[in-house]
C-alpha cells in the first residue's frame, strides 16, 4: 500500500488502540481556568487538536502524556486509567513536546541511545540498529556523531520526531511540531507523521489548519480550555458550505461590517481589505458565496457567535 | 543617565530576598564572632585593636562570596536572558554602564562587610566581659580596621571578578575568579607565616617584606609590621598607616583601579558568539525509503533498572570530559595537595624533612582530599540534579517510564565515581612524592583511602540528592545543601560549637596514622560514625518517596523504618560513650575541692613516699592496664601525723586502697580522696604501708590523653602523673584570676618568691621505685632506672625494673614491638628502642649519644646510671618532642623518623638527644630545683645551653651562631604574646623567656667568659647542690658564674641574668 511515495510496514495483526478523556479539568494556582470540562474519545488515526495560543493545548497534551495531573477527570487508554497508573502510557507513549532543549554536547547517537534505554529498548544490538534506522528515517544519519545542542532547529525538530517513535508507541503526540520549520522540512514532517498514524493514536496539536485540513482524520477546536467543536474535517465543512460569503472593502468601513455582521475573517492585501462573513443568507450587495475553507470553519468557530440580526 | 542605570540595577537586588538573607547573614556573622573569640593570646584584650584589626582583615576575604555572588547576577544579566540583542543596540555608553554596575556591586559587597564589622563591634558590647579580658571600647579601632584593610580589599575583589567578567564574559569564570582568589590567598598564607598557619618556623626580614608588599589583602603587611609588637602595643596601638603597609594599600586601590579601567576598555557591545556553530545543513538526500520496524520495549524490573542507572551514570560522567569546572578542580586539587604534602615533608626551617612515607601522604590527603571531596559533590550535585531541568530535557525523559529514584541513584552513584577519582588523583600524587622522594610504598594503606574519603563521600553525595530533591529548586537545595554540610562537616561548624559527634555527619576520617600504632582505634568509630549518619541519611532520602509522592507502600515505610532504626541504634551508643565535658562543671569541681582541702590540708605536715613497689599489667589491645602498688610512707617531719589525705585522679579506675596498719580510711568519691587516720598516730620516724589497686582504660569516644596513651602499639604513660599523691593538691586549683575573682575565691597557690626562705633540711620526696612489668609477649617495655630481670611466663613478658637509687616522683613507661640497638660506651649501656621500620637514623643518634655523654661526663660530672635508653614512642602521644626520665628518654615518632640526608645541620635529632641527656644532670636526679621563681632556669636553660655547646662541638662556631640568631627570632616574635620577665626571676612556664631568651642569655655568657669557665662554674653548682644537698636556686647559678670570673666581669654577668 503506499501513500505520499512511503512504504508503510503491513501488520497483519491491527489492534484498536482507543483513548478516552472525560471532564478533564485543570486550574492553576493563580485561578486560571487552563482546562474546563474536556471530554474526548480518539482512536486509531491522526486526530488534529486546532487552537490558538494559550487554549491550553499544551496543558491537554502534558496531562495527557503524565507530566501535569488534572484537578478533574479521568483518562482510560485501552481500559486502563492512566492517572492512576501513568507509568502504563509511558510504556506506550512516544511525545514530542513543543519546546524541549537537550544535553550540551552529546552526540545525537547517544541521546538517542540513551532515551532507548528509558523507554525499555534493553538489548544492545537490537537498540543499536533501532537507533541507526530511526536516525536515517529523520534524515540524521550524516550527522548523528554531532552533537544535538549543536543541531540547527529543524535538525532538532527531527531529532525529536526520532525519539519519539522510539520503541513501539501506541500513542504518539506532537505538540505544535512544524512551528519554525521552513516549507519544505514541513513537508517532510508531516509525511513521516502520516506514514505511522494508521496503526496507532497520534494527537497533532497545532495552530496551523492547514496542517489539520492535509492530514487529521478527525479534529476538534479548543480555545480558552474548552473544546468548542469535535468532528471529522469534511463533516465541518459540509456543515458550513453556503454559508460563508466573502466581499472586498475599504480599510475604514471594517468597523461598519463588524457592528452588523458576523465577520470572521479580514485580509489586507495590497491596501484593499477581504472579508469573509458567516451568515445563513446572503448578507448583502458585494458579497459573493465562497467555497468553505477549514480554516474558515476554525474563525466561524472561535469567532462568538453573532445575534442574527 | 548613570544614576538611573544604578538604580536600575539596584531594584533586582532590592527586590531579592537572598539579597537580605546575605546581609542578615553577615551581621549574624560578625556578632558571633564578637561574641565569642576564637582567637586569644593571654594577656591581649579580646577587643584590643590587634586583634580586631586582625579579626576584621582576616574576615574581609569573605567579601569574595558577595561580590561574585552579585557580579554573576548582575553583570551577565541581560546574556542570561537573552536580552543582550536589545540592550547592546540602544545608544547607552559603555562607561555608564559597567561603572554603574561596578560601583553597585562595590557598595552593595562593601554595605555587607559593613554589617559584619557593626555586629562584630556589637559582639564585642554584648560579650560576658568576665571571660577574657576587655579593653575599653573605642570605635575608632574598628573604624580604623574597616576602612584600611576592608575596604581596599572589597575593592580588589570587585575588580578582579568584574574584570574577569567583562574579559571573558563567562559566568564560569566569574565563580572560577572568586575561587582563584581564594585559594591564592591561602596558599600565599601557608608560605608567608601568618599566625593562622600552624607553620613551626619564623620567616627571614625578606621574606616577610616581600610578603608585607605582595600580600592584595594587607595583613601580611600588618603581619610585618606588629610582628616585634609587645603586649602593651597590641593593646593600646592601631596599626600605622606607614611603610609596606602604606605602599601595600595604595598599590592595591591603583590596581585595582587600573583592572576596572583596562576591562572596561576592552569590553565590547558585542553579543557572545556560539562556540558550537548551529550549522544549517541543507537537506540532501531524499529519506529513506525503508520502513522502521517497531520493537517492543522490556521492562523487567532489574534489567531494565540496572540498564536505566547505567545509561544515567555513563552520560553523567561522560559530560566531564566536556566540563571546564571538572578540569579546574582537578587542576586546583593536584596544585594544592601537592604543595600540602610538600609543606608536610619540608616542616620548616626549624626541623629537618620528613620522611616522605605512605603514613604522612595518606594522613595529607585524610586532612585536605575532604575540601575538594565536597565541593565536588556539592557543585556537581547541583549541577547534575537540574541538569535535565535547565537543559529542558526533562519533557523528553519525564515522558519515559524510568522511575525517579533510579535517576536519583544514578545522581548519587556519579557523585561517588567522581569522588573516587579525586582519591585516586590524590593517591598518584602521593605515590609521585614517594618515587621522587625513594621512600618505600606502602599500598594498603593508599587503598584504605578509598574506605575512609570514599564512604563519607557517598553519604554526602546522599545528602546532597536527598536536599534537593526535597527542596524541588535548584538554588534552594544547593544553599542547603551547603549549609548543612559546613555546619556538620567543616571546621566552622566546630568553631560554632557544634563540635558533638551526634551532630556531626558523615565526618571524615582524620589524619592521624602513626607508622607504630597504625590507625589505632579510629576506624572503629569511623565505621559506627558512618553507620549513624546512613541512618539519618536513608531516612531523609525515603522521606521523599513517602511523602512526597504519598507512596505508602509497605515496603517504603519498612525502608524508612531500618534507617530510622539504624540510627537510632547508632546514635544511642554514641551518645552513651561520648561524654561531653561541661567546662561549667569542671570549675564548680575545681573550686569544691579546694574549698573543701585546702584550708585544712595545705601545709600541714604528711608523711612522704620513700619506697614504691608495684606490679602493672599492660593490656595494649584492650587499651587498658592494671596496677596493684603499695607505698612505704616515713613520717619525715617533726611533728605527730594523726591523718593524711591520699588523692587519687579522676581519669583512673581506683579499685582499693588499704593499709597493713589498722586504720580508719575514709572515702571522698567525689574527689578522689581518701582521708587516713593511722590507728596510732604516726611519731616523726615511724612509717606506714600503703596498698592500692586501680585500672585505666581508654574510652576511644572522649579520645586518649597523650600523656597516658595505652594503645596497640608504641604507648606512653606517664605512670607518676596517675599514682595516688600524698596530701593536698595545689595543681588543681583554678589558675585564671578573673575566674576566681567571679566566684569571690581567695588568691591561688603561688610559686615560692625568689628569695623565700628554703627548708633544712630541704624534703627532697625523692623514692626508690621499684616495678614489675608485664606486657604482650611480643612487645618489650622500656621503664626507668635498671633493668634487673626479664623473664618470659604464658604468652606475656614480665620486666623488673629497679631505680636502685633514689630519684624523682616521676616514673614512666613505653612499651612497643621494638628493635633495639645496643653498645657500650665509657662503661655506660646504651640501648635505643625504635619501631623495625624506623631504622634509619639510629646509627646517627647513637654516635650523638656518645659524644654527649662523653662531653656531659666530662665537664659536669659522672652520669648517675649504668645505663641509658632512649626509647621511640608514637604519635598517639603528643605535646613533646622528647621527654627526660630516670636513665630513659622518650622520643616522639615525629622526631625520632625524620630525613637527616643532606640536612646535618638542622640536626634536631642531635640537638634533641643532647638536650634531653643534658636533663640527666639539670633535672631528673642531679638538680632538682624545687617550686620557686627562676627555678626551672636551672633546669632547662642549662640543658639549652648543653645543647649548644654540643651543637658547636658537632657543627662548629658558625653554625651555632645560626642557631642563635634563630633563637632570636623566636624569642622577638614570641615576646608580644605573653609577659616578657627578667631570666633569674621567671616563672616555670614562661616558656618563651626559660628556653628563647634563657638560650640567648647563655650564649651572651659564652661570649662574656667562654665555654670553660661556665663548665667549670656549674660543675662546681652540681657538687654543692645536687641531690642530696639543698637545690639551688638561680641566685647560687650567678654566684657560682661569679666566682669564676675576674671582677670586671662580675656585674656583666648580673646584667645578663637579671634583664
Amino acid at each position: 500500500m503506499h501513500l505520499n511515495g512511503c512504504t508503510i510496514h503491513y501488520c497483519p495483526y491491527r489492534m484498536e488502540n482507543k483513548l478516552i478523556l472525560q471532564d478533564i479539568s485543570k486550574t492553576y494556582a493563580n485561578d486560571v481556568h487552563a482546562l474546563t470540562g474536556i471530554s474526548l474519545e480518539l482512536k486509531n488515526g491522526m486526530f488534529g487538536l486546532l487552537g490558538p495560543n494559550g487554549a491550553g493545548k499544551s496543558t491537554l497534551m502534558k496531562t495527557i502524556v503524565g507530566l501535569q495531573p488534572p484537578d478533574k477527570g479521568t483518562i482510560l487508554f485501552n481500559e486502563v486509567d492512566i492517572l492512576a497508573h501513568p507509568e502504563i502510557i509511558k510504556r506506550q507513549l512516544g511525545y514530542l513536546p513543543q519546546d524541549f532543549g537537550v544535553y550540551p554536547s552529546v552526540s545525537a547517537v547517544d541521546l538517542l541511545d540513551h532515551l532507548a534505554i528509558l523507554k525499555g529498548i534493553t538489548n544492545k544490538n537490537e537498540r543499536k540498529n533501532h537507533v541507526m534506522a530511526l536516525l536515517d528515517k529523520v534524515n540524521l544519519y550524516a550527522h548523528k556523531s554531532r552533537a544535538v545542542s549543536a543541531y540547527s532547529g529543524g535538525m532538532r525538530q527531527r531529532f525529536g520526531i526520532a525519539q519519539a517513535l522510539l520503541g513501539d508507541p501506541k500513542l504518539i503526540i506532537v505538540d505544535e511540531p512544524t512551528a519554525g520549520l521552513d516549507p519544505e522540512e514541513r513537508h517532510r514532517f508531516n509525511n513521516l507523521l502520516s506514514e505511522i498514524g494508521e496503526q496507532v493514536i497520534v494527537i497533532l496539536s497545532t495552530h496551523i489548519v492547514e496542517d489539520v485540513r492535509n492530514l487529521c482524520t478527525e479534529m476538534a477546536i479548543i480555545q480558552g480550555g474548552r473544546i468548542l467543536a469535535q468532528g471529522t474535517p469534511t463533516a465541518f465543512i459540509e456543515a458550513l458550505q453556503g454559508k460563508i460569503w466573502s466581499k472586498t472593502i475599504a480599510k475604514n468601513e471594517l468597523p461598519q461590517y463588524r457592528a452588523r455582521l458576523s465577520v470572521i475573517s479580514s485580509q489586507l492585501n495590497a491596501g484593499k481589505l477581504t472579508i469573509h462573513v458567516h451568515a445563513e443568507e446572503p448578507p448583502g450587495a458585494g458579497f459573493h458565496a465562497e467555497s468553505v475553507d477549514l480554516e474558515d470553519v476554525y474563525f466561524s468557530t472561535l469567532q462568538p457567535r453573532m445575534h442574527h440580526g | 543617565m548613570a544614576k538611573d542605570l544604578l538604580r536600575f540595577e539596584w531594584r533586582f537586588f532590592q527586590r531579592s530576598f537572598g539579597t537580605y538573607i546575605i546581609f542578615g547573614g553577615f551581621l549574624a556573622l560578625g556578632f558571633f564572632a564578637g561574641l565569642s573569640p576564637r582567637l586569644s593570646f593571654p594577656e591581649i584584650h579580646t577587643n584590643a585593636p590587634y586583634i580586631i584589626t586582625f579579626t576584621l582583615g582576616l574576615l574581609s576575604l569573605t567579601a569574595l562570596f558577595p561580590v561574585t555572588l552579585f557580579a554573576a547576577q548582575a553583570l551577565l544579566r541581560e546574556q542570561d536572558h537573552r536580552f543582550d540583542d536589545l540592550l547592546y543596540t540602544t545608544p547607552v555608553k559603555k562607561v555608564h554602564l559597567l561603572v554603574g554596575r561596578f560601583l553597585l556591586i562595590t557598595m552593595l559587597s562593601l554595605g555587607c562587610l559593613l554589617l559584619l564589622a557593626i555586629g562584630y563591634a556589637l559582639g564585642h558590647l554584648w560579650a560576658d566581659k568576665t571571660t577574657g579580658s576587655f579593653g575599653p571600647f573605642s570605635i575608632v579601632h574598628y573604624l580604623h580596621a574597616f576602612i584600611i584593610f576592608i575596604v581596599p580589599n572589597v575593592f580588589f575583589c570587585a575588580a578582579v571578578i568584574c574584570g574577569t567578567a567583562w574579559l571573558t564574559k563567562s559566568k564560569l569564570m566569574i565563580y572560577m575568579s572568586g575561587l582563584m582568589v581564594y585559594v591564592a590567598y591561602i596558599l600565599m598564607s601557608l608560605f608567608s607565616n601568618s599566625p593562622l598557619m600552624a607553620n613551626a618556623s619564623p620567616m627571614s626580614a625578606e621574606a616577610m617584606a616581600i610578603a608585607a608588599l605582595g600580600d592584595p589583602f594587607g595583613l601580611s603587611a600588618f603581619f610585618e609590621q606588629t610582628r616585634y609588637w609587645s603586649v602593651e602595643d597590641r593593646n593600646g596601638h592601631v596599626a600605622s598607616l606607614t611603610g609596606h603597609l602604606l605602599i601595600n594599600r595604595l598599590w592595591v586601590m591603583f590596581f585595582s583601579a587600573g583592572l576596572v579601567g583596562a576591562s572596561i576598555r576592552m569590553f565590547s557591545f558585542r553579543v557572545k558568539s556560539n562556540s558550537n556553530k548551529k550549522q544549517e545543513f541543507a537537506i540532501d538526500n531524499a529519506p529513506s525509503e525503508k520502513a522502521i520496524e517497531p520493537i517492543v520495549p522490556q521492562f523487567k524490573a532489574v534489567n531494565y533498572r540496572l540498564k536505566t542507572w547505567f545509561s544515567f551514570v555513563c552520560l553523567d560522567m561522560k559530560s566531564l570530559r566536556k566540563s571546564i569546572p571538572f578540569y579546574m578542580l582537578v587542576a586546583v586539587a593536584a596544585f594544592a595537595l601537592s604543595m600540602e604534602m610538600y609543606a608536610n615533608i619540608d616542616s620548616g626551617m626549624r626541623i629537618p624533612e620528613r620522611y616522605a612515607t605512605t603514613g604522612l601522604l595518606v594522613n595529607t590527603l585524610l586532612e585536605s582530599l575532604p575540601l575538594f571531596i565536597l565541593a565536588a559533590v556539592l557543585f556537581f550535585g547541583s549541577e547534575w540534579m537540574w541538569k535535565s531541568q535547565s537543559t529542558r530535557f526533562e519533557s523528553l525523559e519525564k515522558a519515559t517510564p524510568a522511575s525517579p529514584s533510579i535517576f536519583h541513584f544514578a545522581k548519587i552513584t556519579a557523585l561517588v565515581v567522581l569522588s573516587l577519582v579525586l582519591v585516586t588523583l590524590g593517591i598518584n600524587l602521593g605515590v609521585g612524592v614517594q618515587v621522587i622522594k625513594g621512600y618505600p610504598i606502602h599500598w594498603g594503606l593508599y587503598a584504605s583511602l578509598y574506605w575512609f574519603v570514599g564512604a563519607p563521600a557517598l553519604l554526602c553525595a546522599v545528602l546532597v540528592v536527598s536536599v534537593h530533591v526535597l527542596s524541588g529548586n535548584r538554588y534552594v537545595g544547593l544553599a542547603l545543601s551547603v549549609v548543612i554540610l559546613v555546619l556538620t562537616n567543616s571546621a566552622i561548624g566546630q568553631l560554632l560549637g557544634l563540635s558533638h559527634p551526634l551532630v556531626r555527619f558523615a565526618q571524615f576520617m582524620p589524619g592521624v596514622f602513626s607508622d607504630l600504632n597504625g590507625f589505632g582505634y579510629y576506624p572503629n568509630l569511623f565505621t559506627i560514625k558512618m553507620l549513624y549518619s546512613l541512618g539519618l541519611v536513608g531516612t531523609l532520602f525515603s522521606f521523599h518517596s513517602i511523602f512526597r509522592l504519598g507512596n505508602f507502600r509497605k515496603g517504603n515505610i519498612t525502608f524508612i523504618c531500618l534507617w530510622l532504626i539504624c540510627a537510632a541504634m547508632t546514635g544511642m551508643y554514641i551518645l552513651k560513650h561520648t561524654k561531653t565535658i561541661n567546662q561549667a562543671d569542671e570549675l564548680h569541681w575545681q573550686q569544691a575541692y579546694e574549698e573543701k582541702y585546702r584550708t585544712a590540708y595545705q601545709g600541714v605536715a604528711q608523711p612522704s613516699v620513700t619506697h614504691i613497689q608495684t606490679t602493672i599489667d599492660l593490656y595494649p589491645n584492650e587499651m587498658t592496664y592494671q596496677v596493684s602498688g603499695s607505698y612505704q610512707l616515713v613520717n619525715k617531719t617533726d611533728q605527730v601525723i594523726r591523718e593524711f589525705i591520699v588523692h587519687t585522679w579522676q581519669d583512673i579506675q581506683m579499685q582499693s586502697l588499704r593499709s597493713s596498719n589498722l586504720s580508719q580510711i575514709k572515702m571522698d568519691r567525689a574527689f578522689g580522696q581518701y582521708v587516713i587516720k593511722p590507728a596510732k598516730p604516726l611519731m616523726p620516724k615511724d612509717s606506714f604501708s600503703l596498698h592500692f589497686t586501680f585500672r585505666y582504660s581508654v574510652n576511644p569516644w572522649n579520645g586518649h590523653n597523650p600523656a597516658n596513651a595505652i594503645v596497640q602499639n608504641g604507648s606512653f604513660i606517664r605512670l607518676s602523673n596517675y599514682f595516688p599523691r600524698i596530701g593536698y593538691q595545689s595543681e588543681l586549683e583554678i589558675t585564671d584570676e578573673s575566674e576566681r575573682a567571679k566566684r569571690t575565691m581567695p588568691a591561688a597557690t603561688s610559686i615560692k618568691g625568689l628569695t623565700d626562705a628554703m627548708e633544712q633540711p630541704y624534703p627532697y620526696g625523692f623514692i626508690r621505685w621499684e616495678a614489675l612489668v608485664s606486657a604482650p609477649a611480643e612487645q618489650t617495655v622500656v621503664g626507668i632506672g635498671e633493668l634487673v630481670k626479664r623473664y618470659r611466663k604464658n604468652d606475656r613478658t614480665y620486666f623488673h625494673f629497679d631505680s636502685k637509687r633514689p630519684i624523682p616522683f616521676r616514673f614512666g613507661l613505653s612499651s612497643a614491638v621494638y628493635e633495639v640497638k645496643k653498645t657500650q660506651h665509657d662503661s655506660i649501656a646504651i640501648e635505643i628502642y625504635y619501631h623495625p621500620r624506623h631504622a634509619q637514623n639510629v646509627t646517627h643518634l647513637m654516635e650523638r649519644i656518645k659524644q654527649s655523654l662523653t662531653y656531659c661526663q666530662k665537664h659536669f660530672g659522672p652520669y648517675p646510671f649504668k645505663i641509658i635508653r632512649f626509647a621511640e614512642i608514637s604519635n598517639f602521644t603528643q605535646g613533646f618532642a622528647g621527654t627526660a626520665y630516670p636513665a630513659t628518654i622518650f622520643m616522639n615518632e615525629e622526631i625520632f623518623h625524620l630525613n637527616l640526608d643532606g640536612f646535618r645541620e638542622q640536626d634536631v635529632i642531635n640537638q634533641l638527644a643532647g638536650h634531653e641527656l643534658a636533663h640527666q644532670w639539670w633535672g631528673t636526679v642531679q638538680l632538682a630545683p624545687d617550686d620557686r621563681q627562676g627555678s626551672r632556669v636551672l633546669t632547662e636553660t642549662l640543658a639549652m645551653y648543653t645543647e649548644l655547646m654540643l651543637y658547636k662541638a658537632a657543627h662548629g662556631e658558625e653554625k651555632m651562631q645560626e642557631m642563635v640568631r634563630l633563637y632570636e627570632e623566636l624569642y622577638q616574635s614570641e615576646r608580644g604574646f605573653s609577659e616578657d620577665e627578667p631570666l633569674y626571676l621567671a616563672h616555670p612556664d614562661n616558656v618563651n623567656v626559660v628556653y628563647n631568651k634563657g638560650l640567648l642569655a647563655m650564649y651572651e655568657l659564652y661570649m662574656l667568659m667562654g665555654e670553660e669557665r661556665i663548665n667549670h662554674a656549674l660543675r662546681n653548682l652540681l657538687i654543692k647542690h645536687a641531690y642530696p644537698n639543698p637545690p639551688p636556686t638561680t641566685l647560687d647559678l650567678i654566684r657560682e658564674l661569679q666566682l669564676a670570673v675576674p671582677l670586671d666581669q662580675k656585674t656583666r654577668i648580673d646584667e645578663i641574668l637579671k634583664k
